[in-house]
């Protein structure tokens, strides 16, 4: 108990001294997990899709405070497994929203961790943020786009199967490389 | 760089994702792999070199009370975040605040005040160099840095309070009779006398050669002794500790009478402040400034009695401390005994002790109460001191010796018996 009141106690610390340029990083951040998770709630619905919204804010909330614990995990986790219920016969573009919004969250979560949240930034980190997240979105739209037109070209399953497995051999021989140097 | 947490979330969720979907032939799942595909391979793509050891400058400065130290930590990694967090202790303020900066240029600056005099030790920074990818971190120690701040200087008013100087040439008007420039008595002139000295007014009324006799000005020694054993503080933060009381009243008396050419020597009963030798002059004045500055603040440790050593008859000397101790107590009876012309200065700090503080302190503790107990018992150890013709007086700022300085020059001119 004294444990819980103690963290209750330093996550309320680090949220009153949170500076505003952490505060919108954060806010942003939450918001998009807290969008893909509503989403989730509009296109699929379920008896317990209130609390499944209320368990990805929660989980969302503990991964502005924690960066770096397991939370952002979790709720990534939570959101991804309502889509897999939900959304097989779902229409080319709603995955693509729910991805958007996903990296979102995913890049937002990375850089909060970068920085305590009470640390004070200049002008040169608000550029660098900006041009990160411009980079990693502007290349998730481009993968995106890649994938929803491989999609869209049709092909079979086997095509798939191919695609898939060539993807994954390339990413390991890229992993592997980068291990060896 | 080492793999930050965001990194081996994306390429789990990208394993995760992207196995079931060439399995079961879902592209919406390898739809949403896609962000995590793309941040490991970013992320792989531009993995950058490891972090070295990042550089703290200074690692020493020099201060004035009230100035600001300017810290840089540079990680050579610019276009990376690098975050700096400094932790100074209860008796640092930092710009920005808590100590914690984060730059994308590759170097940290942060502004370090420390709020009182002294020399103050801050442990090494805590730096996390994250690359613009957020994908890769490295967690180093900057270097320690020490802050040594001078006390701000204050001057004593009020006179010298001494009674016999023991030196040689000064400005102290002693009660031996000699080349001075006081007079003491008009007296008939004897073999040696000089003849300046030929009072030719008196001479002639009374037909025989008499001359001035002169009071001789000497200067003389002062001793101040410190008691640093115990730090004694009423929590607050702005309020001043026992050991700030000293630090203003040895600076302030140290001043007053180098300024007459008078020899002044240090002797810390606790040890955290350097002991000095008699010395005089602005160098002097420096020596003690330097010896306050070097003084850790930090330290809480148990301390070692350390007892005067010798007091020369005449010193005068100035016994600055809380006197909560007995054994201090019996010290500046025994300093007196020894000869020496003492005044006690009393530093324990205003509002520690008062029935009024009480309140401030949690009730079960009793620590309040405590406190107004120990104060009553020293007061009443005080006024025995007094009674003992030891005067003790409560350090209020650079005017408050000035009445006791006074009655000890009144006393100097005063008739004795013998």
């Amino acid at each position: 108990m004294r444990d819980l009141a103690s963290t209750i106690a330093d996550a309320t610390h680090a949220l009153r001294a949170t500076t505003g340029a952490q505060w919108a990083l954060r806010a942003l951040t939450l918001a998009a997990a807290a969008g893909a998770a509503a989403l989730c709630w509009v296109w699929f619905p379920f008896g317990y899709a209130p609390a499944m919204l209320g368990l990805v804010v929660v989980l969302g909330l503990a991964s502005v405070v924690r960066p770096d614990s397991l939370a952002p995990v979790l709720t990534i986790a939570a959101v991804l497994l309502w889509w897999i219920v939900g959304g097989g016969e779902a229409t080319w573009w709603r995955p693509v929203v729910v991805a958007l919004l996903v990296a979102v969250f995913h890049f937002g979560i990375a850089l909060a961790a970068a920085a305590p949240p009470w640390s004070h930034g200049d002008a040169g980190v608000l550029r660098r943020w900006l041009a990160s997240s411009g980079t990693y979105l502007g290349l998730t739209a481009l993968g995106l786009g890649v994938v929803v037109g491989a999609a869209s070209l049709g092909g079979g399953g086997m095509t798939w199967v191919v695609a898939g497995a060539l993807t994954l051999l390339a990413a390991a021989v890229v992993v592997a490389r980068s291990l060896r140097e | 760089m080492s793999p930050a947490p965001s990194l081996t979330r994306a390429w789990w969720f990208a394993l995760l994702l992207g196995v079931p979907a060439v399995l079961f032939g879902r592209p919406d799942l390898l739809v949403l792999a896609v962000p995590f595909v793309v941040h490991v391979a970013w992320a792989w793509a531009r993995r950058p070199a490891p972090v070295d050891e990042p550089v703290t400058g200074p690692r020493t400065a020099a201060l004035a009370e009230g100035d600001a130290a300017l810290l840089t930590v540079r990680t050579g990694h610019p276009g990376a975040f690098t975050a700096v967090q400094f932790d100074g202790g209860r008796r640092m303020d930092f710009h920005p605040a808590h100590g914690t900066a984060v730059s994308a240029d590759g170097e940290v600056v942060v502004a370090a005040t420390p709020d009182r005099w002294g020399r103050y030790r801050l442990a090494p920074p805590v730096v996390a160099v994250t690359d613009a990818s957020g994908a890769w971190r490295d967690v180093v120690e900057g270097d320690e840095v020490v802050l040594t701040v001078r006390p701000d200087v204050q001057r004593l008013q009020g006179g010298t309070g001494v009674t016999r100087p023991v030196g040689i040439s000064g400005i102290h008007r002693s009660r031996d009779r000699g080349d001075g420039t006081d007079l003491a008595d008009i007296r008939e002139f004897v073999p040696g006398d000089r003849l300046k000295r030929i009072n030719w007014r008196v001479s002639s009324r009374t037909g025989s050669l008499h001359v001035n006799s002169m009071f001789v000005e000497r200067d003389t020694d002062v001793l101040i002794v410190v008691d640093t054993l115990t730090e004694y503080s009423s929590g607050l933060r702005e309020a001043s500790t026992s050991l700030d009381q000293i630090a203003r009243a040895l600076t302030a008396i140290t001043a007053h009478y180098v300024a007459f050419g008078d020899r002044v020597a240090i002797h810390d009963l606790g040890g955290r402040i350097r002991s000095l030798r008699g010395g005089s002059g602005p160098r002097q004045a420096q020596a003690v400034l330097s010896a306050l500055a070097l003084t850790d603040r930090g330290g809480q440790e148990e301390r070692t009695f350390r007892r005067v050593p010798h007091v020369g008859g005449g010193t005068l000397v100035f016994f600055l401390s809380p006197l909560l101790d007995a054994p201090v107590r019996d010290e500046l009876v025994r300093v007196r005994q020894l000869g020496g012309e003492v005044v006690g200065v009393d530093t324990l700090p205003e509002e520690l002790g008062r029935t009024a503080g009480i309140k401030d302190y949690r009730p079960d503790t009793f620590l309040g109460e405590a406190w107004v107990l120990r104060r009553l018992e020293r007061d009443d150890a005080l006024a025995r001191m007094q009674e003992l013709g030891i005067p003790v007086t409560p350090w209020r700022g650079p005017g408050s010796l000035a009445s006791v300085l006074r009655a000890m020059e009144a006393a100097r001119s005063a008739p004795r018996i013998a």
